[in-house]
Order: C-alpha cells, then sequence, then structure tokens
C-alpha cells in the first residue's frame, strides 16, 4: 500500500472518531443550565457599572491634583486594586464571591474617595485656584459627568437586557418540567400561570428598553428583582405540591399521613413568604429554600417509601398466585394428562407430572 | 495478513471505542428507572438544585459617586 492510501485511511479513521465525539458533547452542552450564562453576563454588566462610578471618581481625583495640586491618588489606587480583584469573580463567574467583595470592599472604598472629594470640593477656594482654572475645572467636570450619566444608563438597559433573557431561560427550563409532569397527569395549573406572569412581564421590561426612560426602567428592575425571588420560590412550591397530590392518596392506602402532613408544613411555611410584593427580611430568603429544599427530599422519600410498598404487595400478589398455580397443579396431577395439539412437551413420549405437582424432568424450572 | 485489513481492523476497533464511550454515560450505566418510577409518579424528580436556590443574578450597585461642582 502506498502512502497515499495510508494518509486517507488515518484521516477517515480520526474524522469518523471526531464526528462520534462530537456528537457527544453536543448531547451534553444540551442537558447544561442556561441560567449559567445569564448569571456570568450580570455579573460583567455589574462590573461595568462599577467600573464606570471608579473610573468617573478617579477622573475627579486626576481633575483635583491638575487643578489644585490636591494629591488624592491613593484613593485612585486602592480602586485600580480592588476593581483588578473583582474582575476575577467575573471571569470565575463566582457570584457570592462578588457580592461579597463588592460590599465588603468595593463599595467602602468608593464612599471613601467620594467623600474625600466632595470635602476638597467644598473647600475649593482654600487652594487658592484662579478663576480660570476653576472654570476650566468646572468644564471638564460637566463633560466627564455627560459620559458618565450615559454609561450608568448605558449599564442600566444591559442589565434589564440580561434580566430578560433569564427570566426567558427559566420559563424555557420550566416549560419541559412543566411537560413532563402533564405526561403524568399530575397539577401543572400553578406553573403555567407563574411562567405566564413572567412572559407578561418580561413584554412590559421590553418595552422600557425600547422607551430608553431609564428612571421608570430602574424602577421596574428594582420591583422585578424582588419577583424574580418570589417566582423561583413559587413555582417551586407549586411543583412540590403536584406532586404531592399525586402521592397523598397511596401515602394514605399506606398509612404515610403523616409524612404527608410533614411535607404540607413545609410548604406552608415556605408559601407564607413566597408572596408577590413581600420584601424578604433577614434570613427569610434562606428559611424559603430550606422549606421547599426539605420538602423535595420528603417528597422523595415518600415515593421511595410507597414504592417499596407496592413492590411488596406485587411480591405477595405473585406468591399467591404461584400459590394458586401450585394448588391448581396439583389438582391436574390427580387427573390423566390432557393432549395439547400443537403444544410441546406433553406428546405421548413427555415426562409426566407425579402426584406432588412436580416434574419429573431434571431441567423442568418447576414454574407453570 | 495484508496491511488494508489491519488498517481496516483498527479503524473498526476505533469506531468501536469510540461508540461505545458515547453510549456509555445513558445507555449502559444503571439508573433507579427499574426500583422507583415505575409507578408513575416521577417524584424521584423534585431535585432542588442550587442553581434554582440561587435564584438572582443580582443587582447594580446604587453607591452615590461624587459629582458636584467646586465651590
Amino acid at each position: 500500500m502506498n502512502i497515499g492510501k495510508w494518509f486517507v485511511m488515518l484521516v477517515a479513521m480520526l474524522a469518523l472518531t471526531g464526528a462520534v465525539l462530537a456528537e457527544s458533547n453536543d448531547t451534553n452542552s444540551t442537558n447544561g443550565n442556561t441560567t449559567d450564562a445569564t448569571n456570568g453576563q450580570a455579573l460583567a454588566v455589574r462590573y461595568d457599572n462599577l467600573q464606570c462610578k471608579v473610573a468617573f471618581t478617579n477622573i475627579q481625583i486626576d481633575l483635583l491634583n491638575k487643578y489644585a495640586s490636591v494629591d488624592q491618588t491613593a484613593n485612585k489606587d486602592i480602586l485600580l486594586t480592588d476593581m483588578t480583584t473583582l474582575k476575577t469573580y467575573v471571569d470565575g463567574v463566582n457570584k457570592d464571591g462578588f457580592d461579597n467583595y463588592s460590599v465588603q470592599t468595593v463599595r467602602p472604598d468608593l464612599q471613601k474617595a467620594s467623600q474625600d472629594l466632595t470635602d476638597a470640593k467644598k473647600n475649593f477656594k482654600q487652594y487658592n485656584v484662579s478663576n480660570e482654572s476653576r472654570t476650566a475645572f468646572i468644564n471638564e467636570l460637566n463633560n466627564d459627568k455627560e459620559v458618565y450619566s450615559s454609561c450608568i444608563d448605558d449599564k442600566e438597559v444591559k442589565m434589564a437586557q440580561v434580566m430578560e433573557k433569564h427570566m426567558d431561560n427559566w420559563n424555557k427550563q420550566w416549560s419541559n418540567v412543566v411537560d413532563k409532569m402533564s405526561e403524568k397527569n399530575m397539577s401543572v395549573t400553578d406553573m403555567n400561570a407563574i411562567m405566564a406572569e413572567i412572559t407578561a412581564k418580561n413584554q412590559e421590561l421590553q418595552a422600557l428598553i425600547d422607551s430608553g426612560n431609564i428612571t421608570s426602567l430602574g424602577e421596574f428592575m428594582k420591583a422585578y428583582q424582588q419577583s424574580q425571588l418570589h417566582f423561583a420560590a413559587r413555582f417551586e412550591i407549586a411543583r412540590l405540591q403536584g406532586y404531592k397530590e399525586k402521592l397523598a392518596p397511596l401515602a394514605d392506602k399506606y398509612n404515610m399521613s403523616d409524612q404527608i402532613n410533614e411535607i404540607d408544613s413545609q410548604i406552608a411555611n415556605a408559601q407564607q413568604y413566597a408572596q408577590e410584593g413581600y420584601k424578604y427580611k433577614d434570613g427569610e430568603f434562606n428559611t424559603v429554600w430550606n422549606d421547599i429544599k426539605g420538602a423535595g427530599k420528603d417528597i422523595q422519600q415518600t415515593a421511595k417509601d410507597i414504592n417499596a410498598e407496592r413492590t411488596k404487595e406485587r411480591q405477595d400478589m405473585i406468591s399467591q398466585r404461584q400459590q394458586k398455580i401450585a394448588n391448581r397443579s396439583q389438582q391436574v396431577g390427580q387427573r390423566p394428562p390432557m393432549p395439547i395439539r400443537g403444544g410441546r412437551g406433553l406428546g405421548p413420549n413427555a415426562p409426566r407430572p407425579n402426584i406432588n405437582g412436580s416434574n419429573n424432568n431434571d431441567n423442568a424450572s418447576g414454574d407453570q | 495478513m495484508k496491511t488494508t485489513t489491519i488498517l481496516l481492523m483498527i479503524l473498526a476497533v476505533g469506531l468501536l471505542v469510540a461508540g461505545c464511550s458515547r453510549i456509555a454515560p445513558t445507555k449502559i450505566l444503571p439508573t433507579d428507572k427499574n426500583t422507583t418510577t415505575d409507578m408513575s409518579v416521577g417524584a424521584d424528580a423534585t431535585v432542588i438544585d442550587d442553581t434554582t436556590t440561587n435564584p438572582d443574578i443580582g443587582t447594580l450597585d446604587n453607591t452615590t459617586v461624587s459629582d458636584e461642582l467646586p465651590q
């Protein structure tokens, strides 16, 4: 075989193997959680929003140094370092890390730098700055304010777009859950209603984005943020209720009503906080989700317990049936065998059952 | 044995390995289908994962920065 044929064979083998593996990867990717992507996008927008504030603050520090020889560059350096660290949480899609660092470090540092600037600008006369320099400072600052304002507005719109996508992804994921539960005749009415609410909210959000009314958009987003947490809890509660309603009659049959009562109690605890318009107080968010998770685990356990009972019940039925067959065989064994036309095993030379119903053939299984 | 035959055997083994690696996770590994879901209640699907329990994507920082003009 020449080199050309070797090469063609090698390429064909690699191509076929690659195609098979690529298809496998595609299958895996469709199972991924689509909300992960929007979480990453939201962190990037939140970082950019802080970057607008840090950049505007640092510009003013430079202006103060330029026109009044006031040195606040230490604040600037701290903020730059903070933002470098904060970026690592964005890159790692680490929301908890981002939240903690931005609240505990970036925000206090930004507030301090901002306060130092305000103090310096309030007492600007003490720096003996000429009127020309003061006017130049004001002109530059006004220009920078416009850039800053535009930067912040842009992030408000981008965050709204991410939110819309995020909620849309939820609806898509939930739609699969609803379809599966519908197939098993579970109640999905409440879940469908929640998904319809999200669709309506998203339409309202899109209209505000299109309008360019940033103030209204900001107010809507604040309310939507709170609703968002309730949507998730309400959907999970509705989902758990669907499962529980399906299990309850079986649980009652197998004397497991106490387990259903415990599930009911956890669902009710979560439900009292997961109400549209209610603002979570300290710890209530965790309470709601602990109850939801607890009810989910209890439902799983109850389903397993019911399955065990049903399996036992089925085995008992099989045993009873086998016993009936054995008894019948015993009765049949006392009569002469009936020839079966076209049947196997009971011809003139077939082994005859003895009086105990067992077969004389050593290879017989005993199942009739 | 001819070189072509050897290559064909290598190709067949390669495809077999690749095919098996693809179907293994979903087709070969045992599931609890036979033990818990044959009653069509499907309650074992109620896994509440961490993504669901951390539903919010966060908010924009609301810190007000200094923007006053010099006095």
